[in-house]
């Protein structure tokens, strides 16, 4: 029927004129119309289909046959790379889940498939996202993600671990879970969001059904098919449905996925686990099973807390939640504040919140991408203080910006890219304010440096220095602080010549009177810190020693005090001058302790350095007290899954193995070992986590379990080649280690560790303490071998060169005296081989 | 033949291709799980489009982050979105079976049209409707690809529940002929 527009007027109009007429009528009022014969033959035959058309039951089957890619109970045949589809998981939004069999290793998976891709560009964007985001996110408590790619039509897919497990709820009620029992579960649901929330990931769609737990009774976290990422720009809204009941009020307003939001699905979970269904009010203790041993009361409080319905009441990130339910488990009184209090303090915490939480998320930034390094926690410690001197900061500008209020309708959003910008667009605002502003500026600046965002750092830090000189001039000292914390940046960039000249010039351009402004002290410390990095350690220390001075003077409960005191210990420490940097730290434990709190990190890395100290003079009992407190503080501030925590557990397995105590140094390195494998930062290839292996391999060399050591020992040499070169001093010592770990022959071995000895010698210097403690390992090679005129003639220069860097008798050096002692009595002067072995016996002196 | 959805609401106020493509979507992966569930549930259910697609869209209209536009425009793009969806997916699917083995079948069997081209030949004699009278296109897209009732019709175009009775009973009539969809006239 090819009709014009014009035509189809027409046609309409006659055929509702004609439609309820009889034939002959209808007939007789067509002709009489005289419309054109196409458009009398189409009414015609429009009139005539009308009573018979079967139209009206739509699309329905049309609709189910076309979308489901096969029939009601058919699976897909085709494979989705190597794996083939047994069964269906579930089909929600965003795709559907199988059940797919890996057929050449036999593995079950969960596979995730988006069918009709195509369709949609953002659809697929998500899906992709979601890929991304499981691969971003390795936690044992996050299902992991094994594989991905296309099928042969294109349709995108991904494998996950198939967890056979049930709800939560499911679990707990069905194995009739204690109390106790259901809050260990919850906290280690806490411990895998936390883990997401590191990442800026927000799950956005907690609940019983997408947290299963296993019949090992572990807990995998699911579904991160909504999460979004807090640093994105992204806006969008999820693609799918949320699940009502666990939605937070503000959520279910249409506000977007937050921290908040996870926090309070959290309570709802926690409630239903407790109570065995979602609260409909107020939570009360009486609501609450009663179980011998708990309290009801401190249960409700957190239950009320993760469900406040305003955000400004509930907890403020999961980390805070899981800190009460930790403290409710060890049965330490709950860290939040009573009800009651929280309601006088409601205006404050208001005022606030936009803080507290975006101070969380940028904490919890900074603790990603850092690495550790060497044997010591070097860069864990200072990426604790930095995190301590970023967050303060951090409040207090966000502060300023929601104290004036300008910006308060940002409160509601915790997106710290958000914040940041509308910071920037406020603080360029306000030119009324000029020196409100050039404070601002500069805060936003460290703000940026915290996120990595440098080059907006750079330029805020550029505007607010020339806001400085117009407003106070170079001399003073607010427009020298800006120019510090530029510095800085140049220094976080990689320009450490320029940084040097400017903090140079920068102390140069202090007046005396104004020397006891923080800048001063700043600038010190930021010189001596990178002198420090650039290997300068005695000039290094000199600045610290100055920053320090300059502090004394004037404020030492202080931050930056505290924080001077430590760099000036590290410097020392890293310098070799152990009685500096021992009685720097000493200096610097209690005023940190009291400033921060004993559970802080920083207490914690005090306590780390202070037992490398006790360890390097000997007082094995010291350092390992004082390591492991390190471990607690730590364990208890960030999990015991953490890797700081792994760093600070090394370290202890270090002197327990030097004690003697190999079994529980065992145990300690196996966990160190798995959690540096875990860790997505670290890695099974990472420095670290060779050396972890090198520790391993002297536990099982201590234990005669000689194979097995020098596979460790090999390995991590290996991976130390790799990382670091043939020549480091780590390198070196675990491939002599290694060459030692034989009982065949000696000559051999004293070849081989000839060779070794030659190279350490040339990269390090004949008189350095590595290349001397490795000559050392070289004497017991040759002992092995029977040439004790070697032996005597390598040791004892060899043990003088050690006792004058790290003192006398220190245990890394009884071994090797034993070995001496043993060649003097093999050439029969008993007299030197009494005094050698005298010298063992004397302990350390204690602290 | 192309269609975007921006083009159903144009005029009544602008719209991102985001917010579009969102929608969208969440259209496809509603109409495919609720297909999907009508399937598994009871292969022999007599669902209508009303009521398959009306769970899919109180669904939609209940989702208050996707309030982005008023509400007839929000319903132009959702109703826009379910079409394309199914057209899509239709020739989707029809590309695949022209890909793969094709078995002749006896032309003496009256077989019904596969889906897809159901689908395809609805959304083909919609278009030519469209040249010939935008309104009862729209009418019959929000019927059948909407799923929404003659009041909801009416108030989607603006116009009376009478109008849109009386633009049906001539637009399925219409589309019986165009379709070869009814039984034949003596």
């Amino acid at each position: 029927m090819n009709l014009s527009t014009e035509a189809w007027a027409l046609v309409e109009r006659l055929f509702h004129e004609v439609v309820d007429l009889s034939p002959e009528a209808r007939a007789s009022r067509l002709a009489a119309s005289g419309a054109p014969p196409e458009v009398i033959a189409a009414v015609q035959q429009l009139v005539a289909v009308e009573p018979t058309v079967v139209l009206d039951d739509g699309l329905a089957p049309e609709i189910a046959a076309l979308l489901s890619p096969t029939g009601p109970a058919e699976l897909p045949t085709a494979p989705f790379g190597p794996y083939r589809v047994i069964g269906t998981l579930g089909d929600g939004g965003m795709g559907v889940v199988y059940l797919a069999r890996r057929d050449d290793v036999g593995a079950e998976v969960a596979l995730k498939v988006l069918w009709d891709a195509p369709l949609s560009p953002l659809r697929r964007a998500r899906f992709d996202e979601e890929q991304r985001i499981l691969a971003t996110l390795r936690h044992p408590g996050i299902v992991p993600l094994y594989d991905a790619g296309q099928a042969d039509d294109g349709t995108p897919w991904f494998a996950m671990e198939h967890v056979d497990g049930a709800p939560i709820t499911q679990h707990c009620a069905t194995t009739a879970a204690s109390i106790r029992h259901r809050l260990q579960l919850f906290r280690d649901v806490c411990l895998a969001v936390r883990a997401a929330h590191e990442r800026l990931i927000v799950h956005g769609d907690l609940k019983p059904a997408n947290i299963l737990v296993t019949r090992e009774g572990r807990v995998r976290l699911l579904d991160f098919g909504i999460a979004s990422r807090l640093d994105a720009d992204d806006t969008s809204t999820p693609l799918r449905h949320l699940t009502p009941a666990y939605a937070a009020p503000e959520r279910r307003a249409g506000e977007a996925g937050t921290v908040s939001g996870d926090v309070f699905a959290l309570g709802v979970i926690l409630v239903e686990l407790l109570t065995g269904s979602r609260p409909t009010g107020r939570v009360e203790a009486a609501h609450l099973p009663a179980e011998r041993g708990e309290d009801r009361n401190d249960l409700a409080h957190i239950c009320r807390r993760a469900t406040a319905s305003g955000v400004e009441a509930r907890y403020p990130s999961v980390e805070a939640l899981l800190r009460d339910v930790e403290r409710y488990l060890g049965g330490f009184p709950l860290d939040s504040l009573p009800a009651s209090m929280a309601y006088s303090l409601r205006k404050f915490v208001r005022r606030r919140r936009a803080a507290v939480v975006a101070a969380t998320l940028v904490l919890a930034a900074g603790t990603i991408g850092l690495v550790l390094h060497n044997r010591t926690i070097t860069a864990a410690r200072d990426a604790a203080l930095l995190e301590v001197e970023r967050t303060t900061r951090l409040r207090q500008f966000l502060e300023n910006l929601f104290q004036g209020g300008q910006a308060a309708g940002t409160a509601d959003s915790v997106r710290v890219a958000t914040l940041v910008a509308n910071g920037i667009r406020e603080a360029r605002a306000l030119t009324m304010d000029p020196a409100m502003q050039m404070e601002l500026l500069e805060s936003l600046a460290i703000v940026s440096e915290g996120m990595a965002t440098y080059g907006r750092a750079d330029s805020l830090i550029r505007e607010a220095v020339a806001q400085g000189l117009r407003l106070y001039g170079p001399e003073d000292p607010r427009t020298l602080q800006a120019q510090v914390r530029g510095a800085r940046l140049l220094i976080v960039r990689d320009s450490s010549a320029a940084a040097e000249r400017e903090l140079r010039r920068v102390i140069q351009a202090f007046r005396p009177a104004d020397q006891g402004h923080p800048a001063y002290s700043e600038a010190w410390l930021e010189l001596g810190k990178l002198l420090r990095v650039l290997g300068r350690t005695k000039e290094g220390i000199d600045a610290l020693r100055r920053a320090v001075a300059v502090r004394h003077s004037r404020d030492t409960l202080s931050i930056g005090f505290v924080e001077a005191l430590r760099e000036l210990g590290n410097a020392a420490g890293a310098g070799g001058e152990l009685a500096l940097a021992e009685s720097t730290w000493t200096r610097g434990l209690p005023l940190a302790r009291r400033l921060l709190g004993p559970t802080h990190p920083q207490v914690a890395f005090l306590h780390a350095n202070l037992g490398h100290a006790a360890s390097q003079r000997g007082a094995l009992d010291d350092a390992i007290r004082d390591r492991q407190a390190a471990v607690d503080i730590l364990a208890a501030w960030y999990g015991i899954d953490h890797y700081f925590v792994a760093a600070a557990q090394y370290v202890l397995a270090q002197t327990l193995v030097a004690q003697g105590r190999i079994a529980e140094a065992d145990s300690l390195v196996t966990r160190v070992i798995d959690i540096y494998g875990r860790t997505p930062i670290l890695g099974p290839t990472s420095p670290n986590y060779a050396l972890a292996v090198g520790l391993r391999g002297t536990v099982r060399d201590r234990r005669g379990d000689l194979a097995a050591a020098r596979e460790d020992y090999t390995a991590a040499a290996a991976l130390l080649r790799r990382a670091w070169g043939p020549a480091h001093k780590d390198v070196l010592n675990l491939e002599a280690s290694s060459a030692l770990a034989t009982t065949g022959d000696p000559a051999a071995v004293v070849t081989t560790l000839q060779g070794i000895t030659a190279r350490a010698d040339s990269a390090l210097g004949p008189r350095s303490l590595h290349a001397a403690q490795l000559r050392l390992q070289l004497a017991t090679a040759l002992s092995r071998a029977r040439r004790y005129e070697d032996v005597i003639a390598l040791s004892v220069p060899a043990l003088q060169v050690v006792d004058s860097i790290v003192g006398p008798n220190t245990p890394s050096s009884a071994a090797a005296r034993e070995t001496l002692a043993a060649a003097f009595e093999a050439v029969g002067d008993t007299a030197r081989a009494r005094s050698t072995r005298q010298a063992v016996a004397a302990p350390g002196t204690p602290r | 033949m192309e269609h975007t959805v921006e083009s159903a609401s144009g005029e009544d106020s602008p719209s991102t291709p985001h917010s579009v493509d969102e929608l969208y979507s969440i259209a496809y992966d509603e109409l495919r799980r609720l297909a999907g569930a009508v399937k598994h549930s009871d292969p022999f259910a007599t669902v209508t489009t009303t009521a398959l697609v009306n769970e899919a869209w109180l669904k939609l209209a209940a989702s208050p982050h996707l309030r982005i536009v008023d509400e007839r425009h929000f319903k132009h793009i959702v109703v826009r979105a379910m079409r394309q969806v199914l057209v899509d997916s239709a020739r989707r699917r029809r590309a695949g079976k022209r890909a793969g083995v094709h078995v002749e079948l006896d032309d003496a069997l009256p077989l019904p049209a596969p889906p897809e081209d159901r689908v395809l030949a609805i959304d083909a004699a919609l278009q030519k409707l469209a040249t010939l009278s935008e309104r009862q296109a729209r009418m019959v897209e929000a019927r059948f690809f909407g799923g929404l009732d003659v009041p909801a019709i009416a108030q989607l175009l603006n116009v009376s529940e009478a109008t849109i009775q009386r633009d049906w009973r001539l637009a399925r009539a219409w589309l019986a002929v165009e379709l070869g969809d009814h039984t034949a006239p003596a």
